[in-house]
């Protein structure tokens, strides 16, 4: 009969691999805590928290401050991907708990505006 | 079945894995393969969106635009009073700053006037690398981001020109370079005054780029919205928890198109493990008689057949998961990177902080490991309820 002292050692080596990758992980984020106050700091001076990944389609280094009236997304002519987020879609309280007034008609539709 | 049985079977599945060995590590790479793309896009993605976050908090809760025939355009000072005298605001500060284009490098740079009441940076440990912060009062000083710096070859001392519609533009003395932990914000950022801003940037003295309103509760962003909106249509304003749906709308759907282009390979994968261990060659159809034959029960079979396609995932997945975590965290996901984030002449070349979501592995596990666990089960089950006799002879 064969041991299956081998088959659980190498199972229990993908656990041990996948436990270093974790607490890799952790010490990365511990250590990028500790610089929290400069990422503060900094960021209060810019005009809004996105990473400096200026597109080439189109230079819109603050999408977060641009996106919202964009008149197209990253690739003109191409068809809107905004509102599904593609193949993995946006939580749905993303929509829903934010409150798009910015974008609501300002007074109901077809009601004559005053003289 | 006792649990000895199945540390047999365990066992037994370990050897004709072994046996098999050529067949086992093309699976194994495969799988390994499959895992580590997709891995690599959700570690990828999830660090982007935890450093955009990241900075979420200390922003104002609400910034206001002005749109003259749908394009941004200045601010002018009456909106900013009225804005400053709306009822739960606490603090409306015009902000001026704009993008300049550098023939010489081909990139846009950001370039944003400080106020002058901002905190010394150069007092916070990690926000700059060499030199110091501007002056309160101070004209014509600038803190530079460390790649814009290296594009340029300038250092704090140096003395800069920016292209400016204004003649009289002032140049800008370097005071300063941004260090590597803020270098994901700042890579095309130039710092100056107010003043020297407006300067190069042709804002008028009294105009600003736009207005960033701090409330005295924050929960009332979407009440002070309105309002704003009621009563001066032309403005846009911008609730900061939009900024969180740009994020999630932005690296989402970058990462759902890369997991898309990559469902190819997966059902690469899948076929491939359909062949190798679905497909029984007719050696394993006999080896299932055999077993069938001296009291394997069909059960048996089928325990075995799964732990061998346990084995081959597990570890694949295990290697695949270590081999996505150093392609993006400790190589800086190379190629990847560009195509979730973006493609730049200033690209920051700070390395990701991991924001490692054990929903998003159970989700990998998921979408790789069951249809690879259940494409072994089908071809083995119905070699196990064949006659052993007939499967021998034939």
């Amino acid at each position: 009969m064969t041991s299956p002292r081998a088959p659980l050692s190498a199972l229990g080596g993908a656990a041990l691999v996948l436990g270093a990758v974790a607490w890799h992980a952790h010490a990365q984020t511990v250590e990028r805590r500790r610089e929290a106050p400069a990422i503060d700091a900094v960021m209060r001076l810019l005009p809004a928290p996105d990473l400096s990944f200026a597109g080439s389609a189109r230079h819109l280094r603050f999408p977060s401050l641009e996106e919202p009236g964009a008149a197209f997304s990253d690739v003109p002519a191409a068809p809107d991907l905004d509102p599904a987020g593609a193949a993995v879609a946006p939580p749905v309280e993303v929509y829903t708990d934010i409150a798009t007034s910015s974008l609501a008609p300002q007074r109901p539709p077809g009601r004559a505006a005053p003289p | 079945m006792r649990p000895r049985s199945h540390l047999a079977l365990l066992a037994f599945a370990w050897v004709a894995l072994r046996r098999r060995r050529g067949r086992t590590f093309a699976l194994l790479g495969a799988v390994a393969m499959v895992v580590t793309l997709l891995a690599a896009v959700l570690f990828a993605t999830s660090a982007l969106k935890g450093e955009a976050e990241r900075g979420r908090s200390t922003q104002p809760d609400v910034v206001v635009q002005h749109l003259a025939g749908g394009r941004p355009a200045l601010i002018d000072p009456k909106t900013i009073a009225f804005l400053d005298r709306l009822p739960g605001v606490r603090r409306a500060t015009a902000r001026v700053w704009g993008y300049v284009f550098l023939p010489s490098v081909k990139a846009n740079v950001t370039l944003i006037g400080r106020p002058s009441e901002s905190s010394d940076l150069g007092a916070v440990r990690g926000a700059i690398k060499s030199g110091r912060d501007t002056h309160p009062g101070e004209r014509g000083t600038a803190v530079i981001g460390k790649a814009l710096a290296a594009l340029l070859h300038v250092q704090d001392g140096d003395v800069i020109s920016l292209p400016s519609p204004r003649e009289d533009a002032p140049t800008l003395n370097l005071v300063g370079v941004f260090d590597s932990p803020v270098a994901l914000y700042t890579s095309d950022v130039v710092l100056t005054d107010v003043e020297t801003a407006r300067a190069i940037l042709d804002v008028p003295e009294d105009r600003a780029t736009d207005v960033a309103i701090e409330l005295g509760n924050p929960e009332e962003a979407s009440v002070v919205t309105r309002a704003i909106l009621e009563k001066q249509p032309a403005l846009r304003v911008l609730d900061k928890r939009i900024l969180a749906r740009t994020y999630q709308l932005t690296y989402g759907r970058r990462a759902g198109v890369v997991i898309a282009a990559a469902l190819p390979a997966l059902l690469a994968m899948l076929i491939l493990a359909w062949e190798k261990i679905g497909g029984l060659a007719p050696a394993e159809r006999r080896e299932i008689a055999v077993q069938k034959a001296v009291g394997w029960s069909t059960a048996d079979v089928l325990y075995a057949k799964f732990y061998e396609s346990v084995l081959v995932g597990s570890l694949a997945f295990g290697a695949g998961v270590a081999l996505a975590y150093a392609w993006v965290f400790l190589l800086g996901a190379p190629l990847l990177r560009e195509v979730l984030s973006g493609w730049s002449v200033l690209y920051p070349e700070a390395g990701l902080t991991p924001a490692v979501d054990p929903a998003d592995l159970a989700g990998v596990a998921a979408i790789v490991l069951l249809p690879f666990f259940s494409v072994a089960i089908l071809p083995a089950w119905r070699a196990a309820i064949v006659d052993p006799l007939q499967a021998m002879r034939s």
